[in-house]
């Protein structure tokens, strides 16, 4: 059986909240039942069949089809199962989300992978701004899984991030703001003012990169670590996305603490 | 329109009605005596025997003003993960214990109170208290304004102006900020925060004027019964939250002399600091002192497990507590110098020997103060739990089977360390609405036509479906009437537009007094006293607004 396939009638304008479409909640569900759950739209509450040609398959391999950036919350809060996104998504995908994991065809919206705990993201196009960040007043970013983007990352990329991977091709003002913990390696290079406020947490950097006056330089170092993360990115089916493994290690931000760190190839 | 609420059983203790059958007569929005002519009523609506009450009052809920705004800014995810949707003229709106307006309005209303009290506005906030009240649907409202720690007033204190000047001061401020009461928070001590201090006991000189919390707390009492205003001075005392507290709450009962006082949140000053924890139960010896004391009112600040924020004024105690926020943020804010402001997010937990000892001695205040109508049921919304708990607090005080399953669960320890589990009182329908509507109107003074059901009152009425089960009786009401409209039926608000009143005290004065004021707003102040004093037309608002002023005893405006 193939997986259960929702088919977006027609491009919606108004912001669709999508988190009540979980594997874990369409279980045991006929395609009429589904139909019927409500989703809310803009500022109504509309049946998910209006929106949405249902054909009935496998929920944990639930398939969202010809989507537009008005879907938003895809994914949030998901604990386990596959979710794969045939166009763009909206903001806050895998907001929340515990496990599982969500493959988005095109771009995603701002805010992909916030505040999620586990589980893996992955974009074939961009993601917009603050990628596993905190919500606004959220004490943490994202504490666990990974978010690995194909295209590039926006703005601040991994702000207040705790633990766990955002991967993207290059990164936009801010990478690594507020940084606490956890890994983001982009491949090309970043806006100004990286790790900005950075507590602690590893900002790995392909080229050069204006850091905050805030960092110290400590020169170029061959990181025997590093060896380890390549062999994770492999465990995740990534190759070559390494820059290299002789980096110049900056410190900061001394203005937070300063034991977070920005590695940029050498 | 003459309406018949048909076969009623009352519950109306200021008329001394405790549970007759009868009928309640609504004309105008007001309540009138059955018809003596005759006259048909042109709607009869059956009560079936259900219990009806006048519509709660809560005499002390921070609902409006500075601090409420800053925890819900605090507190963004509080509002993410509590969303109300808009719809059949319903606001949309947000939050659990920092609750937007629109859905404080709702869930009081629901519950079936009619009118709440925001008790610490801040002279300089008033404006935006009253304009967040004024937003808040369904409800009559008024606030007590801060003074005590204030510059002017301590300037007046420490340059000996007399009772004349400082009672003209408190009643110029009553008016400038609409005002119905005035409320003092940690007397002095907020002011020697500003001066480094970290605690201020009754009889400590304060630092640079020289005043003892004392003599500021005598000073306010006599100024407002000089002024005449109905609802004493409303006192957050010194020492709040401090173990072994119960001495300073003992001195300061006795430092008032017989003059009235209303003593808010007394849970959180009934500590004493004996056992292992160093932190006990000091209810008995408080209630004890407060049965022999009938110049003393109070309300209870009563704490309830689970997840809230507290919003206070005495910032000397909130950076105290600021090392148990939960979630780990707080806030510590200025304002013009006028008193102090610390939102501190909070768990309160039934597994924390502290939390649960909190709790019960909160309930031992309950049972063991003997007059109803000196008590008024609080939480100190939402500083000890949201209001909406209210209907979970009625059960424990009204089913001791029920109370003593709760106190059960709670670590050995703390059952070990009150005398919670053998108290047998249990409250009748006629305490609670007592201490829910009666006593509250009474202690504030509005009670020649709130609080009650007799001719004249306004039509404020909650009607209950006599539940055996308290909790689920007092969640849902089958009716609520406000100014003689349903406004909500078996749980659910109906005419969400309603609005309330603003209630205000404008007790007479020498208005010679703004003279000195002025000068202090040129000297110091970086408001001007044109723009500092509230319009009446701010609070009417074209009509959106109605201001009801309770007249001051032996006083005219
Ligand atoms: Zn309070």
């Amino acid at each position: 059986m193939g997986g259960l396939t929702l088919t977006l009638r027609e491009r919606v304008r108004l912001p669709v909240d999508m988190a009540p479409v979980l594997p874990e909640l369409l279980a045991g569900l006929s395609a009429q039942e589904i139909g019927k759950l409500e989703l809310q739209c803009g500022n109504r509450r509309v049946p998910l069949g209006e929106l949405f040609e249902v054909a009935a398959g496998d929920p944990q391999r639930l398939v969202i089809r010809d989507t537009c950036p008005a879907l938003e919350r895809i994914g949030a809060g998901m604990k386990g199962g596959a979710i794969a996104v045939e166009g763009d998504a909206g903001a806050l995908p895998g907001l929340g989300m515990k496990g599982g994991s969500i493959e988005v065809a095109g771009a995603a919206g701002a805010f992909a992978g916030s505040e999620m705990s586990g589980g893996v993201i992955r974009v074939a196009g961009d993601a917009a701004g603050f990628v596993g960040a905190a919500q606004a007043g959220g004490r943490f970013g994202m504490t666990g899984g990974a978010v690995l983007v194909g295209g590039d990352l926006g703005d601040r990329a991994g702000d207040r991030m705790r633990r766990g991977l955002v991967l993207g091709g290059s990164a936009g003002l801010h990478a690594g703001s507020r940084m606490i913990g956890g890994t983001i390696l982009v491949r090309g290079t970043c806006s100004t003012l990286p790790g900005v406020g950075m507590k602690r947490g590893t900002l790995i950097l392909g080229g050069t990169a204006a850091a905050p006056a805030t960092f110290a330089d400590n020169g170029v170092h061959e990181l025997g670590w590093l060896a380890l993360l390549e062999r994770h990115l492999a465990g995740l089916g990534l190759r070559g996305m390494f820059p290299s493994r002789r980096v110049r290690r900056l410190t900061g931000d001394l203005a937070a603490g300063g034991k977070g760190e920005i590695l940029v190839a050498a | 329109m003459l309406t018949r609420l048909e076969s009623c059983t009352v519950h109306d203790p200021i008329n001394g009605v405790d549970g007759a059958r009868g009928d309640v007569w609504i004309e105008d929005g007001r309540i009138v005596a059955a018809p003596a002519d005759g006259r048909a009523a042109a709607q009869t609506l059956d009560m079936g025997g259900r219990v009806v009450m006048p519509g709660g009052i809560d005499l002390h809920s921070h609902i409006g003003g500075g601090k409420v705004n800053i925890a819900r800014m605090l507190l963004p995810e509080e509002h993410r993960a509590h969303r109300q949707a808009g719809g059949n003229g319903h606001r949309c709106g947000s939050g659990h214990a920092s609750p937007s307006t629109f859905t404080t309005g709702y869930a009081y209303a629901r519950m079936g109170y009619t009118a709440a009290f925001e008790p610490a506005m801040l002279p300089a906030n008033a404006r935006q208290a009253h304009q967040e009240m004024a937003d808040i649907p369904l409800l009559d409202k008024g606030a007590y304004v801060l003074l005590g720690n204030d510059d002017l007033f301590l300037d007046l204190l420490a340059e000996g102006a007399g009772p004349d000047a400082v009672a003209d001061y408190v009643a110029w401020t009553l008016h400038a900020t609409q005002a119905l009461a005035v409320k003092i928070v940690n007397p002095g001590g907020i002011a020697a925060f500003k001066f480094n201090g970290r605690k201020l006991d009754l009889d400590e000189q304060g630092p640079h004027w020289g005043i003892t919390p004392r003599t500021i707390l005598t000073t306010l009492a006599d100024a407002l019964d000089r002024l005449g205003v109905p609802h004493p001075i409303h006192v957050h005392g010194c020492n709040l939250g401090v173990p072994g507290n119960d001495a300073t709450t003992l001195a300061t009962i006795a430092a008032m002399e017989g003059r009235r006082i209303h003593l808010t949140h007394l849970q959180f000053h009934s500590y004493g600091k004996e056992g292992r924890h160093r932190f006990s139960s000091a209810a008995p010896a408080i209630a004890e002192l407060v049965n022999k004391s009938p110049n003393v009112s109070l309300d209870v600040g009563q704490v309830m497990f689970g997840q809230t924020v507290t919003a206070s004024g005495d910032t000397m105690s909130q950076v105290r507590n600021a090392r148990f926020a939960h979630p780990k943020k707080w806030v510590g804010m200025d304002i013009e110098c006028e008193a102090g402001c610390g939102v501190v997010p909070f768990r309160y937990r039934d597994r924390n020997f502290v939390h649960a000892l909190q709790w019960a001695i909160g309930l031992e205040l309950f049972l063991a103060i003997e007059d109803p109508w000196r008590i008024a049921l609080t939480t100190d919304h939402p500083n000890g739990a949201p209001f909406t708990t209210y209907p979970h607090l009625v059960r424990l005080l009204m089913d001791r089977s029920f109370r003593n399953d709760m106190l059960a669960r709670l670590p050995k320890a703390v059952r070990e360390a009150t005398a919670l589990g053998s108290m047998t009182r249990e409250y009748t329908l006629q305490e609670i609405a007592i201490v829910t509507r009666a006593g509250p109107a009474r202690l504030l003074g509005i009670d020649q036509h709130y609080g009650h059901l007799g001719p004249g009152a306004m039509a404020d009425i909650a009607v209950y479906e006599d539940h055996e089960d308290r909790e689920r009786m007092f969640a849902q009401p089958a009716l609520v009437m406000k100014n003689g409209r349903v406004v909500a039926r078996d749980g659910v608000v109906c005419e969400p537009g309603t609005r309330g009143a603003t209630h205000v005290v404008r007790p007479g004065h020498d208005r010679a007094i703004e003279r000195r004021v002025a000068r202090f707003f040129e000297d110091y102040r970086d408001m001007r006293l044109t723009s500092f004093r509230l319009a009446e037309e701010e609070i009417l608002d074209g009509g959106r607004g109605q201001l009801v002023v309770h007249a001051c005893r032996g006083a005219g405006p």
